[in-house]
C-alpha cells in the first residue's frame, strides 16, 4: 500500500509533510537544474553557441520533471519485482552498446537515436543496478551471508567490467561505490570489504595496464612538470580556471578561461568552470549543496521500514554525492583525471534524466508504507 | 492544520534549501544579466575603437581598394585590426 | 538490520563523505585562493598577447602639394610553418592546392608567400577559408613609396627599421624631418585559446595609433612619368 497519490494526494498520504516532500524535492530539483543551465552557459559564455547547450539542457530538464513525477508514482513494490528485469536490461544495453554505439569523446558508450539525439545506456544502468542490489540486499534471509555478497560481487564485477570495456573506469568506480554502499548497510563482514577494496584495485590495475592514456594521465597527475607534463595539459587547466575564481569569481557569464582552455567545461569540467565564475564561496556551496542532498536522503531514509526502499534511498544520496565527489575531486586535482559529470548541474540528458528517475524512484519508496 | 515546521524538522530544512537555492539562482541571474549588459557595451566599445583603428590606416591602401576597405573594415573591424596587426608577443 | 545500527551506518557513510567533501574543498580553496597569484602569471604568459598596430608616417610632399613619398599598406598571404604530425601537413597542402592549382605537387618551404597584394575582399575570404590553419597567416607589409628621379629620390632620403621594429629616417629629408613624420603605433591584447586562435570579446586597444604628418618640401616634382620606386624598407 502506498502513501502518495499525485492524482488524489489529499486523501492517499498520511502526513502533511510526507505528501508536500516529493513536491518540494522537485522544486529543489527543477531550482538547482536551472542552476545548471545557468552554469552551462557560463561555462560556454566565450566558446561559440553557449545558449544551444543551455537551453538543451533546459528541454532535458522539462523532460526530467515528467521522468520524475511518471517515477513517483508508479508503487515501490513494482519497482521491487521488475528489479531484476530492468538490472538485465540494463546489462543487455550495455553489451549493445559496445558493439551498436558510438564514441564520444573516446568512449564507445552511446546509442545514436535521431539526429544528434543520443542516449548514454550506462547513467540509467546505475539506478537500476543499484535498485537491483537494494532489492537484493534487503531480500530474504535464509541465504548466507557469503553467498548473498558473492552475488552482489559478481554482478557488480560484470557491470564493471561491461564499464571498462568502453573504456570509462569512472563509471564503473560509480558502480563499485554503490554496491559498497549497499554491502556495507547489508552488515558484510570488514573482510568481505577489504577482499572487495582489494578487488577494485586490481580492477584498476587491469584498467590502466590495457589503456596506455589512463597511465599516462596518472603519471601526468603525479608530475604534472615532469616527462609526461603535456599530458598533464588537463590538470594544469583545472588549476588555471580556478585561480581565475579567487573568492568571489568573475560573475556568471564571464568564464573567460573555461571557454578558451578547458576541455569540456560543460560536463566533465563544469565544477571547474563554476568556480571561475563564482569563486571559492560558490565552489564551496555546491559542494555544501551535495552534501545537503546526501543527508536529506539519508534523513528520508531513516523514516522508511522496507528495508530495501531504505538501502535504496539512502544509496540514490550517497551515490549521487559520491559521483559529485569525483568530479569535484578530479575538477580540484585531487584525484588523476577521469570522465565523470556533475550530477544535476552538467550538460547532458541521459546523466539528468537518470538523475531525476532515480529520484523519483526514491520519492516512490519514501512515501511507501 | 499544524504548520508544517512544527511537525517535521526535515521539511523545514527542504524549504530552507530551497529557498537557498532560488535565492541563489536569482542572484546568478541578476549578475548574469548585469554581466551581458556590461559584456555588450564592452563589446560595442572595442569595435568602435578598431573602426577607428582601421580607418587610420586607409591612407596607405591603393586607391582601387580604398572603397572596398572602407566597406569591409566597417563590417569586421576585429577581422581587420587582426590582420594589420604586428610583432605580437607576450604580456 | 535493527534501525539503530541502520542508522549508525549511514552516518559512518556519510561521515566519511564529509570528509572527503571538506578535503576536496580545501584543494579548492589552495588553488583559488592560496596559489592563485602564481598560477595567474602562468596564465597571464600563455594567454595574454600585446601586439602592435602599425601607424603609416606622413607624407612629403612637393611645393604644390603633389605626394613625392608616401607609405602604402598591403597584406600578402603566407605559408609560415609547415604543421609537424604528417596527417595534418599533407591536409593543409592539399587545401592549399585547392585554392592555388600551381601549386599542386611542389615542394613548398616557408616562410611562402602564396598570394601577394591581397584586396579587402581576399583578406575576408582567405580569413575564413584557412579560419582553421594558424601556419597560413595575412601578413601586413608597409612600403614607403618614394617618387619623382633619382636627384629628389636621393634629397626624400631613405628610412629603415630601428630595434624596436619602429620606422625611422637614415638619410635627406627623411631623417631632417623625421620627428614631424613618424607616426606612434598604435598597441592592443587580445588573449588567445588553446589552438592559438584570438579568443572573441577578449581584443582590447589599449592605444591607438597615430598617423605622422606630412612634410611640405621646397622642390617641384617633374611631370609623373611612373618611376616611383619603392624605397625596399618594409616598416613591419
Amino acid at each position: 500500500m502506498r502513501k502518495f497519490d499525485l492524482a488524489n494526494p489529499a486523501i492517499s498520504l498520511g502526513t502533511r509533510s510526507r505528501r508536500l516532500l516529493p513536491f518540494a524535492g522537485l522544486l529543489i530539483l527543477i531550482v538547482a537544474g536551472l542552476l545548471g543551465c545557468l552554469s552551462i552557459y557560463s561555462a560556454r559564455a566565450f566558446a561559440g553557441n553557449p545558449l544551444y547547450f543551455a537551453l538543451k539542457q533546459l528541454l532535458w530538464l522539462g523532460g526530467g520533471v515528467i521522468l520524475f513525477l511518471c517515477a513517483g508514482v508508479v508503487p515501490f513494490s513494482l519497482y521491487r519485482k521488475a528489479a531484476p528485469w530492468l538490472f538485465a536490461c540494463s546489462l543487455a544495453s550495455l553489451v549493445l552498446v559496445l558493439f551498436f554505439g558510438v564514441e564520444v569523446n573516446g568512449m564507445h558508450g552511446w546509442f545514436r537515436l535521431w539526429g544528434t539525439l543520443r542516449i548514454q545506456p550506462s547513467e540509467f544502468a546505475k539506478v537500476f543496478f543499484l535498485l537491483y542490489l537494494s532489492v537484493c540486499a534487503g531480500g530474504e534471509e535464509n541465504q548466507s551471508e557469503l553467498r548473498k555478497f558473492l552475488i552482489m560481487g559478481g554482478m557488480t564485477l560484470l557491470a564493471m567490467l561491461l564499464m571498462m570495456l568502453e573504456p570509462d573506469f569512472g563509471g564503473a568506480l560509480i558502480f563499485f561505490i554503490a554496491f559498497l554502499t549497499v554491502a556495507i548497510l547489508r552488515g558484510a563482514r570488514f573482510s568481505h570489504l577489504l577482499g572487495a577494496l582489494l578487488f577494485l584495485a586490481l580492477c584498476a590495475a587491469v584498467f590502466v595496464a590495457v589503456n596506455d592514456y589512463a597511465l599516462i594521465r596518472i603519471l601526468g597527475y603525479l608530475d604534472p612538470e615532469g616527462a609526461y607534463g603535456v599530458d598533464a595539459w588537463h590538470i594544469r587547466q583545472f588549476r588555471y580556471t580556478m585561480a581565475h575564481g579567487s573568492w568571489s569569481g568573475s560573475a556568471w557569464g564571464n568564464a573567460l578561461w573555461s571557454s578558451a582552455f578547458l576541455p569540456l567545461p560543460h560536463t566533465d569540467s563544469l565544477f571547474a568552470s563554476i568556480v571561475e565564475s563564482t569563486g571559492f564561496i560558490g565552489g564551496l556551496i555546491v559542494i555544501g549543496g551535495f552534501f545537503a542532498m546526501g543527508a536529506g536522503f539519508t534523513g528520508m531514509s531513516w523514516k522508511i521500514h522496507d528495508r530495501a526502499g531504505r538501502m535504496f534511498v539512502f544509496g540514490v544520496g550517497a551515490m549521487y554525492l559520491a559521483q559529485a565527489l569525483i568530479h569535484i575531486s578530479v575538477n580540484s586535482v585531487l584525484l588523476p583525471p577521469t570522465g565523470v559529470t556533475l550530477p544535476i548541474l552538467s550538460y547532458g540528458g541521459s546523466s539528468l534524466l537518470s538523475v531525476m528517475l532515480a529520484f523519483g524512484i526514491a520519492f516512490s519508496a519514501a512515501n511507501e508504507e | 492544520m499544524s504548520p508544517i515546521g512544527k511537525t517535521d524538522v526535515g521539511m523545514r530544512c527542504v524549504f530552507c534549501g530551497m529557498i537557498l537555492l532560488l535565492a541563489l539562482l536569482l542572484l546568478g541571474a541578476g549578475r548574469f544579466r548585469e554581466d551581458m549588459t556590461n559584456r555588450h557595451a564592452r563589446a560595442l566599445r572595442t569595435k568602435t575603437a578598431c573602426r577607428e583603428a582601421v580607418a587610420n590606416l586607409k591612407e596607405g591602401i591603393a586607391a582601387e581598394n580604398r572603397n572596398a576597405w572602407n566597406e569591409l573594415a566597417e563590417a569586421n573591424p576585429e577581422l581587420f585590426v587582426r590582420v594589420c596587426s604586428v610583432g605580437m608577443r607576450e604580456l | 538490520m535493527g534501525g539503530t545500527s541502520f542508522q549508525f551506518k549511514t552516518l559512518m557513510i556519510l561521515s566519511f563523505l564529509l570528509i572527503w567533501a571538506v578535503v576536496a574543498a580545501a584543494h579548492v580553496f589552495y588553488y583559488a585562493v592560496v596559489k592563485r597569484d602564481d598560477l595567474l602569471a602562468e596564465t597571464r604568459k600563455i594567454a595574454w598577447r600585446e601586439a602592435r598596430i602599425p601607424a603609416l608616417r606622413g607624407r612629403i610632399l612637393d611645393r604644390n602639394g603633389v605626394p613625392a613619398a608616401w607609405s602604402e599598406l598591403r597584406h600578402d598571404l603566407v605559408l609560415e610553418r609547415l604543421p609537424e604530425s604528417r596527417k595534418r601537413r599533407e591536409s593543409l597542402l592539399q587545401r592549399i592546392a585547392q585554392s592555388f592549382p600551381e601549386t599542386a605537387g611542389k615542394h613548398l618551404k616557408p616562410p611562402h608567400v602564396l598570394k601577394h597584394a591581397l584586396s579587402p575582399e581576399e583578406i575576408l575570404f582567405y580569413t575564413r577559408e584557412f579560419r582553421a590553419w594558424q601556419e597560413v597567416v595575412i601578413v601586413p607589409l608597409v612600403r614607403r613609396v618614394v617618387a619623382g628621379p633619382p636627384e629628389i629620390q636621393a634629397r626624400i632620403g631613405r628610412t629603415a627599421q630601428n630595434n624596436a621594429g619602429e620606422t625611422v629616417g637614415v638619410s635627406g629629408l627623411e631623417r631632417e624631418y623625421d620627428l614631424e613624420l613618424s607616426g606612434r603605433a598604435g598597441r592592443m591584447t587580445v588573449m588567445l585559446d588553446r589552438n592559438g586562435n584570438w579568443s572573441s570579446d577578449t581584443l582590447r586597444i589599449t592605444r591607438q595609433p597615430e598617423n605622422g604628418h606630412d612634410v611640405i618640401a621646397d622642390f617641384v616634382l617633374p611631370d609623373r612619368q611612373g618611376n616611383d620606386t619603392e624605397s625596399g624598407n618594409e616598416e613591419i
